[in-house]
């Protein structure tokens, strides 16, 4: 190949020291009393840690495709908005979940929210994770609803629960707590694309339950059954370890999907949530 | 109940997505390589004999075996310590603590705080005393002496504990920047009231209008006199700028700690002539309106495409030999190279699982073996001239027009490894004047100015004609 190709072709091992872009178009949300000052900033999954440093491992593992962000200013009050589009509502919500820490609030137009005023504020539409940081003045919770709904109304999307969540059995499900995990679940490297929940137990002590999602299922279970231990339960072969000072997790497999528990003080336990959680369904 | 011996549990199955998540905020820096399938390894307990890659086989009973004084702050850190990025259960960071780890870097927006409220949950199993817990958080400018305050209480509330022993300023990226006064100011205070132990900094990439680099902001960090503690990249790629601050913080008694210990990851790009990738057929068409013709074209990107596959070819069959996956392999193998140069106090791994704990542990004072050191030399003779290294700004003085080149290689990156040709040309176009035009016309007085030996005019041009029109 002669020299003039071959650097031209190595174009293909490009490799960047890359900083920020400013956006080519300002199609950034509008929320009415907030102004826009100063410009829109993109991040892709390969240059988002320039933004939020070594946090950007938790976004690049749910998917992150780019994060807009741009602060805007209202009376007293100077924040700063991201726009994370995780790629399809269910990272979105699972990136909220890992990442929320307020309380919970039923917004018009989101999907989910939470606000923790008066430093922060965070919502889910559609594909679209909003993260709100105060960084000047304080922002209260009816200012954080309104500029909220305000960027909802702009963002597309459905504002409805991603629908992989009605794998979850509805019964006993403590309400707020599910979420999905694409990777590690429990901090085990075998478990992927888990979504969870807390059940409530007879005696008023909640558990976990999970998931795991069907495209996902045929091959973790074969990842599970080289790694882990096994019993049968109704007929049903039962895969499980122990975790790490949490006691015992193990999943089994039906017609209708894999499922299991974790938190177990011993096998007796877990026999019996397992049997509980199937027959939820 | 049917039972399975735990020593022989597979944990080498770290796939695609875990060494992307490992390399984390690396990636911006990693090479675009080619282009096989990646394949399971064998079990590690098969795998470890006198010709391993790795002189220790990963164990759940194993343990850090070699600690390092942190510069002037006197403590004996483990030299494997974890980057808290992806940590949200207390558990791992318990299990990291009774491995022998005693160093934690963290910071208020990891996980939004959860990192740090699982660091509080792991501290209640350890004695404090015996940690060290470096945050950190990014220091806007104009963030004056109270708006630091509030965030150093909100990480010690997090944190549930009376000290931080390292609050660093994140993501430093001029040497201005080190004297922030709101910084210095809430940190003088928080020493006499004993809620922070010491300082320090990081750099994460210079400033769109400012390309001052690494090394010039953290060596200046290291000789102010008010750092004790520095995050920087470092690895056997990207090591000169490291080197230099290495050696700086030495002679002033400065702690060493550092991240993207390896250097990105692979990619595939399989090439099939009669059914072109996008990507190939880019440069298909680039190369055809440079007047080559197609078979001629064709035949050099096959030739390519053979050489960059019998890479990654040797390397797979280099770490099946030792029943790792390659690009694990490649990640271990980075931060044994990190862990041999005593002057580097820790290498800061983010760590998200039980599993890659072990595996870290088990490096920890260790030497390299030569198919390990074999490994490496493969990949750095692959990606030495490709690899453009975060935080260097070395060539930025040697262009009489000011050519913007990091910025120029980052377009391209957008155009063609992302696929946003538009986004790509919208912006080289938005340079104006201080594109690559000039280029055409210059004597080159770049040509040895990358010390790594990328060929940076050709680059230049080649990344001109593909981001306009012409």
């Amino acid at each position: 190949m002669g020299s003039k190709s071959t650097h031209r072709i190595a174009l293909l091992l490009t490799c960047l020291a890359a900083s920020a872009c400013v956006a080519e178009q300002s199609g950034f949300p509008k929320a009415e009393g907030w102004t826009q000052a100063g410009e829109v900033r993109v991040y892709t999954a390969e240059n988002l840690w320039e933004f939020i440093n070594g946090a950007a491992v938790l976004f690049v593992e749910y998917g992150v495709r780019t994060c807009q962000t741009a602060d805007l200013s209202a009376a007293g009050v100077s924040v700063t908005v991201d726009l994370y589009d995780m790629a399809s509502p269910l990272r979105a919500v699972g990136v909220f979940k890992r990442e929320s820490a307020g309380r919970g609030v039923d917004l018009t137009g989101a999907t989910i929210a939470a606000l923790s005023p008066p430093y922060q504020a965070l919502m889910v539409k559609g594909s679209t994770y909003v993260k709100v940081n105060v960084y000047e003045g304080e922002l209260t919770e009816s200012e954080g609803r309104q500029l909220l709904q305000g960027l909802a109304a702009s963002i597309p999307g459905e504002a409805v629960m991603p629908p992989e969540f009605s794998l979850l059995p509805e019964e006993r499900k403590v309400a707020g707590s599910e979420g999905y995990q694409p990777g590690s679940f429990l901090s085990l490297a075998e478990l992927e694309d888990c979504l969870y929940a807390q059940y409530e137990g007879s005696e008023g002590e909640s558990w976990e339950g999970f998931v795991v999602l069907p495209s996902a299922a045929s091959d973790v279970w074969d990842a599970l059954a080289d790694q882990w231990e096994s019993f049968e339960q109704d007929g049903l072969t039962v895969l499980f370890r122990e975790v790490p000072y949490s006691g015992l997790v193990g999943v089994t497999r039906t017609d209708a999907g894999m499922f299991g528990v974790s938190g177990a003080a011993d096998e007796a336990q877990l026999r019996e949530r397992l049997g509980v959680f199937l027959s939820l369904r | 109940m049917k039972g399975k011996n735990g020593a022989d549990r597979d944990r080498s199955r770290i796939k695609r997505r875990d060494f992307v998540k490992s390399g984390g905020a690396a990636l911006a820096g990693g090479a675009v390589l080619g282009l096989a399938p990646i394949r399971k390894g064998k079990a590690l307990s098969e795998s470890y004999g006198p010709s391993s890659l790795f002189p220790v086989a990963p164990s759940q009973d194993g343990r850090i075996q070699s600690y390092r004084t942190l510069g002037r702050t006197g403590f004996e850190v483990s030299d494997i310590s974890i980057g808290a990025a992806f940590i949200k259960e207390a558990n791992v960071v318990r299990y990291a603590f009774d491995k022998g780890i005693n160093y934690i870097d963290t910071a208020e927006g990891y996980e939004n705080g959860s990192s740090e409220r699982a660091i509080r949950d792991a501290l209640q199993h350890v004695d404090r005393e015996k940690v060290f817990i470096s945050t950190k958080a990014y220091i806007r400018p104009r963030d004056d002496k109270e708006a630091v305050l509030r965030k150093v209480r909100g990480s010690l509330e997090r944190l549930n504990t009376e000290y931080i022993d390292a609050y660093m300023m994140s993501s430093v990226s001029t040497v201005e920047w080190l004297n922030h006064p709101g910084y210095h100011a809430a940190m003088d205070q928080l020493k006499a009231e004993g809620k922070v132990r010491f300082t320090g900094a990081t750099y994460h990439g210079p400033e769109a209008t400012d390309q001052t680099g690494m090394a010039d902001v953290l060596c200046a960090a290291a000789e102010d006199g008010r750092f004790d503690v520095l995050l920087l990249v470092y690895n056997f790629l990207n090591h000169s700028e490291g080197d230099r601050i290495i050696a700086t913080s030495k002679a002033n008694h400065v702690g060493t700690t550092a991240m993207k210990t390896a250097p990105g990851k692979l990619r595939a790009e399989p090439f099939d002539p009669e059914n072109l990738s996008e990507l190939y057929q880019q440069y298909l068409d680039l190369m055809v309106r440079g007047g080559q013709s197609r078979e001629s074209a064709l035949r050099d990107l096959r030739d390519y495409s053979d050489k960059q596959n019998e890479f990654v070819e040797k390397t797979q069959r280099f770490a099946e030999r030792y029943g790792i996956e390659n690009e694990e392999a490649l990640q271990l193998a980075s931060i044994q190279w990190v862990l041999q140069n005593p002057d580097m106090h820790t290498a800061s791994i983010s760590v998200w699982n039980f599993d890659f704990i072990d595996k870290i542990v088990a490096l920890s004072g260790t030497q390299m073996t030569a198919p390990a050191e074999g490994l490496l030399e493969e990949s750095r003779s692959e990606l030495d001239a490709q690899y453009c290294r975060h935080g260097c700004v070395e060539c930025m003085d040697s262009c009489p027009f000011s050519v913007p080149v990091s910025n120029i290689m980052r377009y391209a990156y957008y155009f063609e490894a992302q696929g946003r040709e538009r986004h790509a040309m919208s912006e080289y176009a938005a340079l104006g004047g201080s594109g690559a035009a000039p280029c055409k016309d210059c004597a080159g007085l770049c040509a040895s100015a990358c010390p790594f030996g990328l060929a940076i005019q050709l680059k230049m041009l080649q990344v001109h004609d593909l981001l306009t029109l012409t």
